[in-house]
C-alpha cells in the first residue's frame, strides 16, 4: 500500500539552533532547514539558524547563500545561475514548491521551512537525487525526429505552430527548465514515480508530440499509451499551481489525453 | 523472466524508467470511464426524480411502473453503466494505491466479479418484475 508516514529512518529531528543574527539586528529571519548527511547515518534533522536579513539579499537563495558563506559552510544545496533559468535550486519553501532565486524572502510571514523536493532520494541536506527523473526525460527522446533527409537550410514552421511550442506569452511547454517542481508536488508522482512519467516528462514529450517538424508522433503516443506511464494523472493540477515559470503541466497532459482517444474514435 | 526477478542494483536509471515499456492501453478505458459518466448524468437525474415520485406508492403500482418497458429499459442501462463506471473507477484507485502487483490483480478481478454479479442480479429482477 502507499505509504503515508515516514520509515524510521527518515525521520526528521530537532537540529542544532544557531542565532547568527546578533543582538544589534533590526530584521531577524529565522530559517529552519532539513539536514541530512548520509556518511554520519544518523536520521535527518531540522536546523535553525536565525539570521540578520539586513546581511543578504532579498530572495530565499541570498538568505542560504549567506547562511553556508557565514553560519554553516556544511549547508549543501544546487544553485547556479540566481535569475530562475537553470533551475537547480528548486526545493520545498514554506510548503510549496519553489526556486529559491525567485522567491522571495519577504513572500513569508514567521519563520521560513526549507526542505528538498518532496519524494525524492536525497544525497545531501537540500540536493536531491534526480538520476530517475532524468532517465524518464531521456526514455521520451527529447529531439526532433525524423525520417524526411534534412533539407539545405531549417525545416520551417508556421508562426502558429511555433506558437504551440512557445506559447504566445512565452509560456508554451518549450519553457520548461526542468526543476521538477511539478513532477515533485504531484501525489499521483509520490506513489507511481517508478512508472507514471510524471507532469514535467509529460509536458516536454508534448511539446515533442506539438512539434510540426516532428515526424514520431504517433510512436511518441504509443510509447506514452498506458495506464501508468500517462494515465495516472487525475487532473490534481499542483503540477500547474507550483510551476515557478507559470507553464501548465496539466493542460499539457490533457492535449495528450485528447490526441489519444481522438486517434481512438 | 519477471521483472521482480531482475536485481535492479545494477540496472541503469534508463533501463528502470524503460521498465516493461508500453502496454498500448489505457486510453480505451479513460474514454469509456467519461462516456459512462456523460451516459450516467440524465439517468442519475432520472433515477433520483422516479424514486421521489414512486413515493408512498403500493406494490402495484410499483411494479406496474416498472412494466413500462422505457423504465425497465432505463433503469437497466443505470445499473449497468453505473457499475461498469464504479469498476473502472475502482480500478484506478486500487491502482494508485496498491503497491504489490498481486494483491493489485486480485482486487481488481475480484471488484469485477462483485460488481457482475451484483448488476446480473439486478438486472434479472428487473427483468422478473417487468416481464
Amino acid at each position: 500500500m502507499a505509504e503515508f508516514t515516514l520509515p524510521k529512518n527518515s525521520k526528521v529531528k530537532e537540529g542544532k539552533k544557531v542565532d547568527a543574527a546578533g543582538a544589534d539586528a533590526k530584521r531577524t529571519k529565522t530559517f529552519k532547514i532539513y539536514r541530512y548527511d548520509p556518511d554520519s547515518g544518523e536520521n535527518p534533522r531540522q536546523d535553525e539558524i536565525t539570521i540578520d536579513l539586513d546581511n543578504c539579499g532579498p530572495m530565499v537563495l541570498d538568505a542560504l547563500l549567506h547562511i553556508k558563506n557565514d553560519v554553516d559552510s556544511t549547508l549543501a544545496f544546487r544553485r547556479s545561475c540566481r535569475e530562475g533559468i537553470c533551475g537547480s535550486c528548486a526545493m520545498n519553501i514554506g510548503g510549496r514548491n519553489r526556486l529559491a532565486c525567485l522567491e522571495p524572502i519577504g513572500n513569508h510571514t514567521g519563520d521560513i521551512k526549507i526542505s528538498p523536493l518532496p519524494h525524492m532520494p536525497v544525497v545531501k541536506d537540500l540536493v536531491p537525487d534526480l538520476s530517475h527523473v532524468y532517465a524518464q526525460y531521456n526514455a521520451i527522446e527529447p529531439w526532433l525526429k525524423a525520417d524526411t533527409p534534412s533539407p539545405s537550410r531549417e525545416r520551417l514552421q508556421s508562426a502558429e505552430d511555433a506558437n504551440l511550442l512557445n506559447g504566445d506569452d512565452g509560456r508554451g511547454p518549450s519553457a520548461c527548465i526542468l526543476c521538477f517542481c511539478c513532477s515533485t508536488s504531484c501525489p499521483s508522482y509520490w506513489w507511481n514515480a517508478d512508472k507514471f512519467m510524471g507532469p514535467a516528462i509529460l509536458l516536454n514529450a508534448w511539446r515533442w508530440i506539438a512539434d510540426s517538424r516532428d515526424e514520431a508522433t504517433g510512436e511518441r503516443l504509443d510509447q506514452l499509451e498506458d495506464p501508468f506511464k500517462l494515465y495516472r494523472c487525475h487532473t490534481i493540477m499542483n503540477c500547474t499551481e507550483s510551476c515557478p515559470k507559470g507553464l501548465n503541466p496539466a493542460k499539457a497532459i490533457a492535449n495528450i489525453k485528447k490526441l489519444m482517444a481522438e486517434r481512438k474514435a | 523472466m519477471s521483472a521482480e526477478k531482475r536485481n535492479n542494483k545494477f540496472m541503469s536509471p534508463l533501463a528502470k524508467a524503460r521498465g516493461l515499456g508500453s502496454t498500448q492501453d489505457g486510453a480505451r478505458h479513460w474514454l469509456n470511464e467519461r462516456i459512462a459518466a456523460s451516459l450516467l448524468l440524465p439517468l442519475v437525474v432520472w433515477v433520483v426524480y422516479s424514486i421521489l415520485m414512486l413515493r408512498g406508492a403500493s406494490y402495484e403500482q410499483f411494479t406496474a411502473w416498472m412494466q413500462n418497458p422505457l423504465h425497465a429499459m432505463a433503469l437497466i442501462v443505470f445499473f449497468i453503466t453505473s457499475s461498469y463506471h464504479a469498476v473502472m473507477g475502482l480500478q484506478v484507485v486500487m491502482e494508485d494505491y496498491i503497491s504489490c502487483h498481486c494483491l493489485r490483480l486480485v482486487k481488481i478481478v475480484l471488484t469485477k466479479i462483485v460488481f457482475g454479479t451484483v448488476t446480473l442480479a439486478a438486472v434479472l429482477s428487473i427483468l422478473k418484475v417487468a416481464l
